[in-house]
């Protein structure tokens, strides 16, 4: 996005700095948004930027995001005593949050109206942020979408002062590798990638990951087997799988990945991370992949399944809360983040969608004694630090995976 | 070779038998909208539970007048500018014929999703630099839905007009009446099945539209197929079947009417109908 | 429209052949009733299409451009920054022609030429069953009959076809026909998905045709194959081709039926301009992806095109 010549600001600058002045511009634009609640041409950012850079007397800004610290100590220091704005517009997953949590939000605070619209992947709620534009004030990006959201300075840096409750998180689940100091992300719910069958069909009693893979053909032959649509959970899972880094840049690892996957393309009968919850329930797919909230719900359902929670290597995934830079109602969206951190409201969600919590006095409550009990949501620390984060932490890493990806269904 | 009254048959065979196939899957939804369960593909039982839970919804039903609205300004803007356009293109003498056809066919050759993208980064640049375009919102949606719908209209329009001859014209001339009353008594109606063929479509597709419109789409404006979207690919809700069966009954009331209309006027009316749609 | 601009003769478009018949010089003014004036091409002058061009240069050559920019950009190694580097990079553009993507060039034009093919198949017949031999009485309710489906949500009723063909469902179940997630599944769905599409250009183009040439083609002793070959084709040809374009070029750019019928076995250009687009947010590489798309439709365009002129020469 080149500077409009409009003849009005015009920069001579070495071309190494274009990428700086970018940054340069759209801090700007979030600062200004966020102290003063105006909106900055990217114009009049270049030249604010400028301004302040020489103030500063300094040149360029400092790497990565710290570069805005200092104007979002000075945008906390104004958001605290704010009252709450009287529009919340939630950006998440259809059916990943409580209908009664967004009512009983409101409830406490009668002049907020909480609004949610939904997409149907992260890549595509990405993809919108990325593109600009959109007034969401909450969205619920995962880990792997942290560092392309943040480093690109579109990421809100959260004032802790207004999240109180975050003290209730469960030291496992605070100030992880992917979000360091919970700058941009409080976690929502973490999960893992695990898969089920039916005992009644099939012989084999998978146990890990790999285990699962190779049971494939045979599976097949009974009836339908499914795995979850997409890069991470088809070519970064079975990296995973072989021991392979999932976030490696080395061309070789994925080539190793495809070689694996290839032969037992066939075997798999349907990609599908849509409606497998619905069609195992129902009978129609007997051997598959699945997320952890899944699989406790189809647990519940039929006893003649049996869900793995696998041992050794899998992927985990913790979904977050996240405020876009650019949210019109930040103070809400604080708000809202420091209330879902609430026990009894984390309770409510754990319910709800299956997913295990990361809120500690949550499972103090006398409620969640049935959710501490179920192996497939509440598991053993030892167990859940062996599954690994997938990060995507470079372009090369997403392109690469994605080339491999779709090598493997190419040949199918 | 079948004699002419077997081939009838045949063909008249064929026809409603390519017309149940066009109609079952809307039997499936429409039976399926009284679903007892919630798994739609599951079986268990008749119910009328859907249809209040989709009345309760006020987010369905937003959806469908955003939709509505898009479809029909798209239709009438869509069908202006094409028109006009196929005019020019079929008898202008104009050099630029020739260029203008080719980009209003590549519009109709542009992958969906890249024009998406491609829209959205343009209509946020726009908004931030010149203040006369609009936000992210249906106006967007609404002006990305415009370019495809006009080629189609241009498309159907001209094909009917290059087609029709012009020989009822001459004679308009000849016979004294000047170039806009000829344009209104005689080219106009000849022309307005194809108009009408054309704006048909263009709301049609405008209504079913999905990738465009999410991406020059903002925060709160979700058109009804980015509602189901977002259902069935989470998990239909069979509420999603009952408003399809409702809007389903809408339109067959509406047809039973036009029918009931047409054969009243009898075989006249009949007949200009099926020349306006073709 | 001024008077001047419906003008009268032009010995020069008679040599010219455009427009409507014409027959040898003509001469007068607009408007003199005493001579008799003949051969003159009603013309609609070029401004008409104005309104039209300007929006297609704002809303649609001006994101072009962005895409054609973004093909020749390269993608940034870091998330920090600006994502695209502007400049001439060929990159892109030669990842296109890795024999990966020609396969799946391929195998999406062969999706693409069976699907149109299957659509003008089963819709040609019923198209000319509608213009022929339906009353025309009936005539107006059988198209609104075809085109009723389509305001219903593609989605759901795509959904729906999963239900029919399900394997183990009370439909196709029963019938003992396990398609579903193969080729011929997803060959149903792009029929039903793309058939009005063909039938009301179709529709519109036989109907509108002199049928007392085909009686009496019979009357005169020709085959009813003959009649149809020789006289109802060439007739109807202009409406059956832009229904078949229309049909055949978002086809080729079609994912998300192969994906809800298909299981997600197959993989074709639609696919991997989501995937860059979104998942891997490499947004030059999938541009250079599109523009490759555009640039092989816009062959069949062309050719289209070029018959389309012609007709327009010799009047139809």
């Amino acid at each position: 996005m080149s500077p409009k010549s409009d003849g009005e600001l015009r920069l001579l600058a070495p071309a190494g700095l274009k990428p700086k002045i970018d940054r340069l511009a759209r801090l700007s634009q979030n600062a200004a948004w966020r102290e003063r609640g105006v909106k900055v041409s990217r114009r009049e950012a270049i030249g604010l930027g400028g301004l302040a850079l020489l103030i500063a007397g300094c040149g360029g800004s400092t790497g990565g995001s710290s570069g805005g610290g200092g104007s979002a100590k000075a945008a906390s220091a104004r958001l605290e005593g704010k009252p709450l704005e009287s529009n919340l517009l939630i950006y998440n997953f259809s059916e990943y949050l409580d209908p009664k949590t967004r009512a009983s939000f409101h409830k406490q605070n009668p002049g907020t109206t909480v609004k949610e619209t939904y997409y149907s992947s992260s890549d595509e709620m990405e993809a919108k942020i990325k593109a600009g534009g959109g007034d969401y004030d909450i969205i619920v990006p995962g880990q792997n979408s942290i560092a392309p959201l943040g480093e690109a300075g579109l990421l809100y840096q959260l004032d802790h002062s207004l999240i109180p409750n975050m003290s209730n998180l469960q030291p496992q689940w605070k100030d992880l590798d992917y979000d360091k100091g919970n700058k941009f992300t409080v976690v929502k719910n973490w999960g893992y990638v695990g898969f089920y069958y039916r005992n009644d069909l099939i012989d084999a009693t998978p146990k890990t990951y790999m285990e699962f893979l190779e049971g494939l053909p045979a599976a097949a032959k009974k009836g339908r087997t499914n795995m979850l649509e997409g890069t991470t959970t088809i070519i970064g899972d079975t990296m995973i799988a072989l021991g392979l880094d999932p976030d490696s840049e080395n061309q070789a690892d994925y080539d190793k990945a495809v070689k694996f996957l290839q032969p037992l393309a066939g075997s798999i009968k349907t990609l599908d991370a849509s409606t497998n919850r619905a069609d195992t329930v129902s009978g129609k797919i007997i051997y598959g992949q699945a997320w952890s909230g899944d699989l406790a719900q189809i647990a519940a359902a039929r006893k003649d399944i049996t869900c793995v929670a696998p041992d050794g290597a899998c992927e985990r995934f913790a979904d977050n809360w996240a405020i876009p830079a650019q949210a019109p109602h930040p103070v809400a969206a604080h708000a809202w983040i420091n209330y879902l951190l609430d026990p009894e409201i984390a309770l409510q969600e754990m319910k709800y969608s299956g997913y295990g919590t990361a809120n500690a006095k949550t499972w103090d409550l006398p409620g969640a004694k049935k959710y501490a009990n179920n192996p497939l949501v509440n598991l053993e620390q030892d167990k859940i630090n062996g599954y690994k984060f997938i990060l995507s932490p470079t372009p090369k890493v997403l392109n690469l995976r994605q080339q491999a990806y779709e090598k493997f269904r190419a040949t199918r | 070779m079948p004699s002419a009254a077997n081939r009838k048959r045949l063909l008249s065979g064929w026809g409603v038998l390519v017309l149940l196939f066009l109609y079952a899957p809307i039997a499936v939804v429409i039976v399926y909208a009284f679903n007892a369960s919630k798994d739609v593909s599951v079986w268990k039982g008749w119910s009328l539970h859907w249809f209040s839970a989709a009345f309760r919804s006020d987010r369905y039903v937003s959806a469908l007048e955003l939709s509505l609205k898009i479809a029909a300004l798209n239709a009438l803007i869509a069908t202006l500018l094409g028109t006009a356009a196929a005019l020019a293109l079929g008898r202008s003498r104009s050099r630029w014929r020739v260029p203008f056809s080719a980009l209003v066919f590549l519009t109709l050759v542009v992958p969906e999703i890249v024009i998406a993208v491609a829209s959205r980064i343009f209509f946020v640049q726009a908004h931030e630099n010149v203040g006369l375009f609009p936000a992210l919102g249906w106006k967007t949606i609404l002006l990305g839905h415009v370019v495809w719908s006009s080629a189609v209209v241009v498309l159907i329009v001209r094909a009917r007009f290059t087609g029709m001859g012009s020989e009822l014209e001459e004679a308009s001339f000849d016979l004294g009446a000047g170039p806009l009353s000829t344009f209104r008594q005689v080219t106009l109606p000849r022309l307005m099945p194809a108009i009408v063929a054309g704006a048909l479509l263009a709301f049609t597709m405008s209504f079913d539209d999905y990738v465009l419109s999410v991406f020059t789409a903002s925060g709160d404006s979700e058109t009804w197929p980015m509602a189901v979207f977002n259902d069935v690919k989470f998990g239909v809700t069979p509420a999603v079947n009952a408003i399809s069966t409702l809007m389903f009954l809408v339109v067959a009331l509406g047809v039973a009417g036009a029918a009931w209309f047409i054969t009243r006027r009898g075989a006249d009316g009949a007949k200009s109908l099926a020349d306006g749609l073709g | 429209m001024s008077a001047q601009q419906l003008h009268r003769p032009a010995a020069a478009s008679a040599a010219a052949g455009e427009g409507g018949g014409s027959d040898g010089p003509g001469t007068g003014a607009a408007g003199t009733r005493a001579r008799r004036v003949r051969s003159f091409a009603p013309r609609y002058p070029g401004w008409l299409a104005g309104p039209l061009l300007a929006y297609y240069l704002v809303l649609f050559v001006a994101p072009l451009l962005i895409l054609v920019a973004f093909a020749l950009a390269r993608q940034a190694d870091s998330f920090a920054g600006n994502q695209i580097i502007y400049g001439f990079y060929t990159d892109a553009f030669s990842q296109v022609f890795d024999s990966l993507y020609l396969n799946v060039f391929k195998q999406t034009f062969l999706m693409a030429f069976g699907g149109t093919a299957a659509t003008v198949l089963v819709g040609f017949p019923l198209a000319y069953w509608m213009a022929r031999h339906v009353s025309a009485k009936r005539k107006g309710i059988v198209v609104l009959l075809v085109i009723i489906p389509f305001w219903t949500s593609f989605l759901i009723r795509t959904f729906a076809w999963k239900i029919i063909l399900d394997g183990d469902g009370s439909f196709a179940g029963k019938l003992h026909l396990d398609i579903l997630y193969t080729w011929k599944a997803v060959l149903i769905g792009l029929v039903y998905g793309y058939l009005p599409l063909f039938v009301l250009p179709a529709y519109a183009a036989l109907e509108r045709m002199d049928w007392t040439l085909v009686d009496g083609a019979l009357d005169l002793g020709a085959t009813p194959w003959r009649a149809f070959k020789d006289i109802t084709l060439p007739l109807t040809r202009p409406g059956l081709l832009s229904g078949t374009l229309l049909v055949f070029i978002p086809m080729a750019g079609e994912y998300v039926i192969p994906e809800m019928l298909g299981g997600g076995r197959f993989l074709f250009v639609g696919n991997v301009i989501q995937g860059q687009f979104i998942g891997a947010s490499n947004w030059p590489f999938g541009s250079a992806v599109s523009l490759a798309l555009m640039g092989l439709l816009s062959i069949f365009v062309i050719l289209y095109l070029i018959s389309a002129m012609r007709e327009e020469q010799f009047g139809a």
